[in-house]
């Protein structure tokens, strides 16, 4: 209950904060807002009678600053702490470092181009999911995803590349590597990555990162590499320790689950 | 009526267009023949420091990064807008917010993936940029054009113009330089790593 006396207390700036209110919940007063000041008004330029031109001054006044620009908002910053790659480099994702963040030029200009290097046979696998939550898979019965017009991923045999052009239709995706030979072990190589600037990401495969899960007449499946779009920036990880046997339980352990499966190794067409 | 450049030629905005705060560069082009591969071609922006270097790779104006630090340049991403009456892409520059090292705005396009696909300007016809005050789009009077012709051949990226400093002023000079590396020579040209 306040009475009339207490309703005017002086200036807004000034007056004691209110405590006898108890429906106001904020009790600091708000600090006060320096406003940008107004630079001065430019001099008119004289202007001779005889000649043409106008000598306009389009730098602001010395002295003034410049006034604050409304509804600017600055593109969101990347994500911090983890380490980017140079022009050129060569870089072991291990166990230790796995994960790489491209910049944003980095991750516009070129494409993304992998290559499996193995001694024996075996396939890769990319799922990938779009900007709009649809998840595709391209195997080398699917070498085009999401279409062969546009392809966001591209396979033929044990090379693939990420068209970064598109990378903004991109949310992410996973590269899974398996032997031609269903009753293969694990698949041991290397999963190289190269960018257009010419910087190289190698990703051991060591089929002693076991983490074995299902039946063992499933074919066994490496889940080497996962890439995220995050705020226009590409980051990429080394997945060690990885080794699920069924595709299906393979993708579904990193959020691939809105694809349609014949079998847990043979995912539909599309 | 529009003033129309030559490769090379240079003019002062400010007389031009007297009292620009804003302007608008527009570029354009009509891809000619085509394989059937889709042909992916998008405008840039260098901000551009007095050593001829890009301030950062954040100062690299393109799909990707559509604005740079500071707010001053944006690009308009790949839709058209009314306004841009034939232009495929623009890029609006806020000249008074331009940071003070930035000497000069250098506009660009690519063929994106180029070799892969084949393609080259030599596909290209009718490109052209124009730069128009952003508050007064309509008026040609205050609007410089600067048609490439159908110089470039095999060139994969192209820097189209540039707007630069003089003194107070800001000027825009017609360049049309082609680049056979496509947007990763441009880039590293400027002193950003496409890595």
């Amino acid at each position: 209950m306040s009475t009339a006396s207490t309703l005017l207390r002086g200036a807004p700036d000034t007056a004691p904060v209110r405590d006898d209110l108890g429906f106001l919940r904020r009790r600091a007063r708000p600090r006060a807002v320096a406003v940008p000041e107004a630079p001065a008004p430019a001099a008119a330029p004289d202007l001779p009678v005889a000649a043409p031109s106008l000598a306009l001054d389009l730098a602001p006044p010395a002295g003034a600053t410049p006034p604050a620009r409304p509804g600017r908002t600055p593109l969101p910053p990347l994500l911090r702490g983890l380490p980017g790659v140079g022009q050129g480099e060569r870089r072991l994702l291990s166990a230790d470092a796995p994960v790489v963040q491209l910049t944003r030029v980095q991750t516009g200009v070129g494409g993304l181009r992998g290559e499996l290097h193995t001694a024996v046979d075996a396939s890769v696998v990319v799922a990938y999911e779009l900007a709009d939550r649809t998840q595709g898979v391209v195997r080398d019965s699917q070498p085009y995803g999401p279409d062969d017009r546009r392809p966001v991923v591209h396979l033929a045999g044990p090379r693939f590349t990420v068209d970064l052009r598109q990378a903004r239709a991109l949310r992410r995706f996973v590269v899974v590597v398996r032997p031609a030979d269903p009753a293969g072990p694990a698949v041991e190589g290397v999963l190289v990555l190269t960018t257009t600037g010419s910087s190289r990401l190698e990703i051991p495969l060591d089929p002693s990162d076991a983490g074995r899960t299902g039946a063992a007449a499933d074919r066994t499946s490496t889940v080497a590499l996962t890439g995220h779009l995050v705020r226009g920036a590409l980051v990429l990880r080394a997945e060690h320790a990885r080794q699920v046997r069924p595709l299906r339980d393979a993708l579904a352990a990193y959020g691939y689950r809105g694809l349609s499966w014949r079998d847990a190794d043979t995912v539909l067409a599309g | 009526m529009a003033v129309n450049l030559s490769k090379g030629g240079n003019i002062s905005l400010t007389k031009v267009a007297p009292g620009l705060s804003k302007a608008v560069a527009g570029l354009g082009w009509k891809p000619r023949t085509t394989d059937g591969a889709a042909f992916d071609l998008d405008a840039a922006a260098l901000l551009v420091d007095a050593d001829g270097r890009a301030l950062s790779d954040r100062h690299f104006v393109f799909f990707n990064n559509l604005q740079d630090p500071s707010g001053a340049v944006v690009h308009q991403g790949d839709n058209r807008t009314g306004d841009g009456d034939g232009d495929d892409e623009q890029i609006v520059v806020d000249l008074a917010a331009l940071p003070a090292e930035v000497v000069r705005v250098v506009f660009l396009a690519s063929i994106y993936e180029a070799e892969e696909r084949r393609q080259n300007f030599g596909q290209v016809s009718d490109a052209y940029i124009r730069v128009f005050d952003a508050e007064d789009p309509q008026n040609d009077a205050k609007t410089v054009v600067f048609d490439l012709g159908e110089d470039a051949s095999t060139e994969t990226a192209l820097v189209f113009g540039e707007l630069y400093r003089n003194g107070d002023d800001w000027k825009f000079r017609a360049v049309g330089q082609g680049y056979a590396s496509g947007l990763a020579g441009i880039v590293a040209d400027y002193g950003l790593a496409a890595a």
